[in-house]
């Protein structure tokens, strides 16, 4: 897509910014996954 | 230009706003209901109405500008800030959501945290009910010039028309309107800015393309070295250290947006309001990415154009109608998203900290209700007419609170949620420093160094040396906000 290294870091970057932010919340949302799980069986 | 294609869509959106408002209306029965919606939101709620609130017409409109005359230097400056945002929110999340009280407004949390209610609820309301006021102001002044180019209206009715609207969904239905239209909203918004985006880069002939050109530019409206929108600081244009002073400024002020507390106020349980800005952080990296190719295909789509912020309208003057009216829909979309929010926060902080804990604090439920209901108009209709007359006085203003918020709020509540030995004097201290401090640093210090870099790193430590030369906080208040239940 000729990103340059420059402008392709700072695009990956913000990805893992945003990836960081996600990870970060993952296990409130799995534990939220299985309470609604629990719930419905 | 027709504007008939455009007009259509708007008004089905405007009737569409305010039929979920009026089963907002219908569902609202009480305080509770009025201002957290019983704290009944899930992640579906959730999700929409944070990424809505997020996006407003700064990101859309200035953000394609931005990276039209910087190229992806835009992700730098703003990208990046709000990034830092959402991963300070997702440490502050199960901090601010707190089953052991009911809050209503974060006044409510500062006196919880602080047990104090003399300086701390009328300081708060007081500061965070203007800060909220000019918000939404600001809002609608911004709203008033996109309204003129897409749908051939003169400011004045561009401005009364969508107030009109937002303030009739917001003032009756409370929260449940507010979050029930930024879920359609964000369907909207969602879809406007991936469709303006898609096709921009089609007609570009591609993302290719786009970074072809863009390392082409050279000189021009932004005076741009070679290759410099390619660059992290635009070669200099967009110089690292204002970016990063707007990075810290943008990201501390995201825990301390007293309409995403609002969210984590109206959320049913801890794992929800540990997870909705996660989700949201994946969708919005998106669109901003989207709207940042938006801005890039403007240098092969309007290469002549004179001024950075006239790109979004101009592509958008370049879709086929149908996907015009679509895109138009989501601006209006994203902007009303972020103002209703922000006016049922100024009305529920006059409503609550001022009105019902310090003025009449015997109201019933049923009449603060109905009190809250005239009050949030009453600040709406402030809005519109100081919208409407447009002081310069207003801009300055707002750039004044934009850094001051931050500065006062982010270090008593940093230090107040993740420090239980920080003390009541310590946290009136901390928002005075942080309202003094600010003001004579944006007033007298020099402008190239951000108030925030200094000013929250002093306030901190000084909070911390006065923490730790009074009274420890009682343990009832380290038992609810540091016992993990």
């Amino acid at each position: 897509m000729n990103f340059t290294l420059e402008s392709l870091a700072i695009v990956l970057i913000f990805i893992g910014m945003a990836f960081f932010s996600f990870f970060m919340s993952l296990p409130n949302i799995l534990k939220h996954l299985k309470t609604k799980g629990d719930k419905s069986s | 230009m027709s504007y008939i294609g455009n007009w259509i869509v708007f008004v089905i959106y405007c009737i569409l706003m305010l039929f979920i408002g009026y089963i907002g209306y219908k569902k609202t029965r009480n305080i509770d209901d009025y201002f957290v919606a019983s704290r009944s939101f899930g992640l579906g709620v959730a999700v929409p109405l944070f990424a809505a609130s997020f996006i407003s017409s700064a990101s859309i409109v200035g953000y394609t500008g931005f990276s039209y005359g910087y190229g992806w230097s835009f992700l730098v400056k703003y990208g990046y800030g709000c990034a830092f945002g959402w991963i300070l929110l997702q440490v502050f999340a199960t901090r601010i959501y707190n089953t052991n009280y009911k809050w209503y407004t974060t006044s409510d949390l500062f006196c919880s945290r602080y047990y104090d209610e003399k300086f701390m609820r009328g300081f708060q309301g007081f500061f965070n009910s203007f800060g909220m006021l000019l918000y939404v102001i600001i809002g609608l002044t911004g709203i008033g010039t996109i309204m003129e180019i897409f749908l051939g209206l003169s400011y004045f009715w561009a401005v009364i028309i969508i107030a009109a609207i937002f303030l009739t969904y917001t003032v009756t239905g409370g929260m449940y309107s507010v979050a029930w239209t930024n879920v359609v909203q964000f369907a909207l918004l969602a879809i406007g800015i991936l469709a303006a985006s898609f096709i921009s880069v089609r007609l570009s002939g591609g993302i290719a393309n786009i970074n072809n050109t863009i390392a082409n530019v050279e000189g021009g409206i932004t005076n741009l070295l070679p290759g410099a929108m390619h660059s992290i600081d635009a070669k200099g244009a967009a110089p690292l250290g204002k970016s990063i002073g707007m990075i810290v400024g943008i990201g501390t002020m995201c825990p301390v947006a007293i309409y995403y507390h609002r969210i984590y106020f109206s959320i049913k349980s801890k794992n929800v309001a540990g997870s909705f800005v996660g989700i949201s952080a994946i969708i919005l990296a998106v669109l901003y990415i989207a709207i940042g190719l938006i801005g890039m295909s403007g240098r092969v789509l309007v290469p002549e154009l004179t001024n950075v912020e006239q790109v979004f309208p101009s592509i958008v003057m370049r879709l086929p109608l149908f996907f015009s009216a679509i895109v138009i829909t989501g601006i209006i979309s994203a902007i009303q998203s972020t103002m209703d929010n922000q006016l049922l926060s100024a009305g529920s902080s006059v409503a609550n900290d001022l009105y019902a804990k310090l003025i009449n604090k015997d109201v019933t439920d049923e009449e603060l209700v109905k009190r809250t209901r005239i009050i949030t108009l009453a600040v709406g209709i402030i809005a519109t007419i100081v919208a409407l007359i447009r002081p310069a006085l207003v801009i300055e203003i707002y750039n004044f609170i934009m850094i001051l918020i931050p500065t006062v709020l982010f270090p008593p509540l940093l230090l107040g949620l993740f420090w239980e030995r920080t003390t009541r004097e310590a946290g009136i201290f901390g928002c005075i420093f942080g309202l003094i401090a600010g003001f004579l640093w944006i007033t007298f210090g020099p402008s190239n160094i951000p108030a925030t870099l200094v000013i929250l790193p002093i306030n901190i430590v000084l909070m911390v040396i006065i923490s730790k030369f009074t009274p420890e906080p009682p343990k009832e208040v380290i038992e609810n906000f540091f016992t993990s239940k």
